[in-house]
């Protein structure tokens, strides 16, 4: 029931603008995959492509082995629920999720057999008589759900279901989402700009940036081994400076921050051009050490003073100057006693040489 | 005192209504006045009197007349809705500057006289005229061809200064229709054509009611077309009123006439708002 999708060599260009360059990917059955993207970066374009509602300009797309590249949407059996719904308002909630089944031919009985359970599917049994005018957002958003699965499709897109709602009902709706996927099995392509949400639902997630893939993986990968730069400022957050490198090792670099004290970090790239490459170290890979405390040989020490204290409730973060004009964020938790530090005070910071990744090139946004 | 009307004048409600007078003033007595004036004179001369209107329903010239109008004014409805809609849609679907190009052309058609176009009409359609020497020469027919002074060149003449409004208010509804929706029932497994049947045609409705109704009852009313591209045959109740004014001077029963042409067009609104409902339509948020 479940379907693949591969893409080869997908090209698509507008006048004056790439907007999917060279895509090549393999989505298996049964995944959940999610494009992430800042706008402008060819991931609603790649899904149209994959739902057929826009021709590519050249390359391929496999689904579940067969070229569909110039098949017509309506012979693709592919799911899709749009960003802002498209329920169609002059049908009601019942007659919307019918649609497809009423236009794959299916019989009267079983239309309402399979009507009946898309709507408990999403808990909302009592409203196939509304309109979707009188519906709130979240639950349109579940018809929206309902509808493309009631035909039962192998695949389903969706381009940014969650976009319009708050963020209580949005997470809700995110858990929800992938319940309903689990339970049912069927692939899903999710389109989203935000990666708090991409890392909460993805089985892997592909960064998408100016129509080319940025990076693929696991949302642990990618957030734990981001491989360009790029990826380290889009997923989480990152503190990234520049420091000269003092020596080249196998897997560690002996970096020297500006103001002079070394550290070691992981040495990400085959060769290491320039005298200078850009770190990026986690806020939360940091440890606050003790005055008397020591760390062994794997872990970075640095000293700083605190020039900003936020409070966030369950964590805090700590502005510090590590170095002349290098300041990072330190997020800690705030356990019980609270530590008692304020702006102004010396901090010393512990972190693993693993968590410190170097890049070659600058970041550019 | 001063200071008092002069906040009582500048309250929004009060500036709203200052604003509205001229156009009140105006309506009253270019428009409410007339009717009044006419309706009066459709039953008095000068005591009261119902012959004009009895006279009408008497004379089965007169009913023939109102029905030859009612079904002109329905052919021409029906021939702008046929031509009219598909070109709606195709503009609705063009780019935006080619949308933008055909909205000047329809506004600027609008703006030229009646009279020219129907005179252009005459021209094109009459005798040995550009269509007919045309058939001839082709040799689809061997004799001249009467294409003027009868319904044919009446519903052209008409159809063609009235597709106008059969095509704006269709365009704005399809324009206003969301592009992912028949997109939406495309990957639901419809066909293009079954993706218009069932999403696009029903929800562009409102505007073809709103088109159906402003050429039906803006035909009903005609009177140039009917009297220089129409025979005997076509002459429609305005012709009639016209003929009664200046020719055979009945004041009064052009009045009645009028009156009936006024309430004929009021009922054939209600029985339409009625089996269409448009507020219905609107509660849809369509």
């Amino acid at each position: 029931m479940s379907g693949s999708v591969v893409l080869k060599g997908l090209v698509k260009t507008y006048p004056g603008v790439v907007a999917v360059d060279h895509l090549s990917m393999d989505i298996r059955e049964g995944e959940f995959m999610t494009f992430l993207g800042a706008s402008g970066s060819g991931k609603t374009t790649t899904l149209s492509m994959i739902a057929g509602l826009t021709l590519p300009t050249s390359g391929e797309i496999l689904l579940n082995g067969q070229d569909v590249t110039f098949i017509p949407p309506h012979k693709r059996n592919i799911g899709m629920v749009f960003q802002n719904y498209a329920l169609f308002p002059h049908m009601t909630v019942y007659e919307n999720i019918a649609f497809p089944l009423k236009m794959h031919k299916v019989s009267k009985e079983e239309i309402a057999k399979r009507v009946t359970q898309a709507l408990h599917m999403v808990q909302l049994p009592q409203h196939g008589d509304r309109y979707p005018s009188q519906l709130s957002g979240g639950q349109q958003q579940r018809i929206a759900l309902a509808r493309a699965l009631s035909f039962e499709p192998g695949l389903i897109l969706m381009d940014e279901p969650l976009g319009a709602l708050d963020k209580k009902l949005r997470q809700h709706m995110q858990i929800e989402i992938k319940h309903i996927q689990e339970d049912l099995g069927f692939t899903t392509i999710y389109v989203t700009h935000d990666q708090e949400e991409a890392l909460t639902m993805s089985d892997r997630i592909a960064v998408l940036r100016d129509g080319k893939l940025e990076q693929l993986g696991t949302p642990e990968e990618l957030y734990e081994e981001p491989k360009t730069l790029y990826v380290a400022d889009f997923i989480g957050e990152s503190n990234i400076f520049k420091a000269d490198v003092l020596e080249v090792g196998e897997e560690r670099l002996k970096l020297q921050l500006p103001g002079g004290r070394s550290f070691y970090a992981l040495r990400c790239s085959e060769t290491v051009e320039g005298p200078e490459v850009s770190v990026a170290i986690r806020p939360e890979k940091f440890r606050v050490l003790s005055a008397s405390e020591t760390v062994s040989e794997e872990y970075n020490v640095f000293e700083g003073i605190i020039k900003e204290v936020i409070y966030f409730g369950e964590s805090s973060k700590y502005s510090v100057e590590i170095g002349k004009d290098v300041i990072i964020i330190v997020k800690q938790p705030n356990f019980y006693p609270a530590t008692k530090v304020g702006v102004g005070d010396q901090l010393t910071l512990s972190v693993h040489w693993r968590s410190c990744r170097t890049y070659c090139e600058g970041l550019s946004l | 005192m001063d200071k008092k009307l002069k906040n009582i004048l500048m309250h929004p409600t009060a500036k709203g209504m200052l604003l509205l007078t001229p156009a009140l003033v105006a309506l009253f007595v270019f428009f409410v006045i007339p009717i009044f004036r006419m309706f009066h004179l459709s039953l008095f001369d000068p005591h009261f009197t119902l012959k004009y209107y009895i006279a009408f329903f008497q004379r089965p010239v007169y009913i023939r007349v109102m029905w030859i109008t009612v079904k002109i004014s329905l052919i021409v409805t029906a021939v702008c809705l046929l031509v009219g809609y598909p070109f709606a849609l195709i503009l609705s679907r063009a780019g935006e500057k080619l949308s933008k190009v055909f909205l000047v052309c329809i506004v600027l058609s609008m703006c030229i006289s009646l009279l020219v176009r129907n005179f252009s009409w005459i021209i094109i359609l009459q005798r040995s005229g550009i269509v007919d020497s045309f058939l001839m020469k082709v040799g689809i027919t061997h004799r001249h061809v009467k294409l003027l002074h009868n319904l044919f060149s009446v519903v052209v003449g008409m159809a063609e200064i009235l597709l106008p409004y059969m095509i704006l208010p269709i365009f704005s509804v399809l324009k206003s229709i969301d592009p992912n929706l028949p997109k939406a029932a495309q990957t639901m497994g419809a066909r293009p054509v079954q993706a218009f049947w069932w999403v696009t045609f029903p929800l562009s409705l409102p505007g073809v009611y709103a088109g159906f109704l402003l050429v039906f009852i803006m035909s009903l009313g005609y009177f140039i077309t009917p009297a220089l591209l129409g025979g005997a045959k076509e002459m429609m109740i305005s012709n009639m009123i016209a003929f009664q004014v200046q020719t055979v001077l009945n004041w009064h029963f052009a009045a009645s006439l009028s009156m009936i042409l006024l309430v004929a067009t009021l009922v054939f609104y209600t029985i339409f708002n009625k089996v269409v409902g448009l507020e219905k339509l609107e509660d849809l948020g369509v």
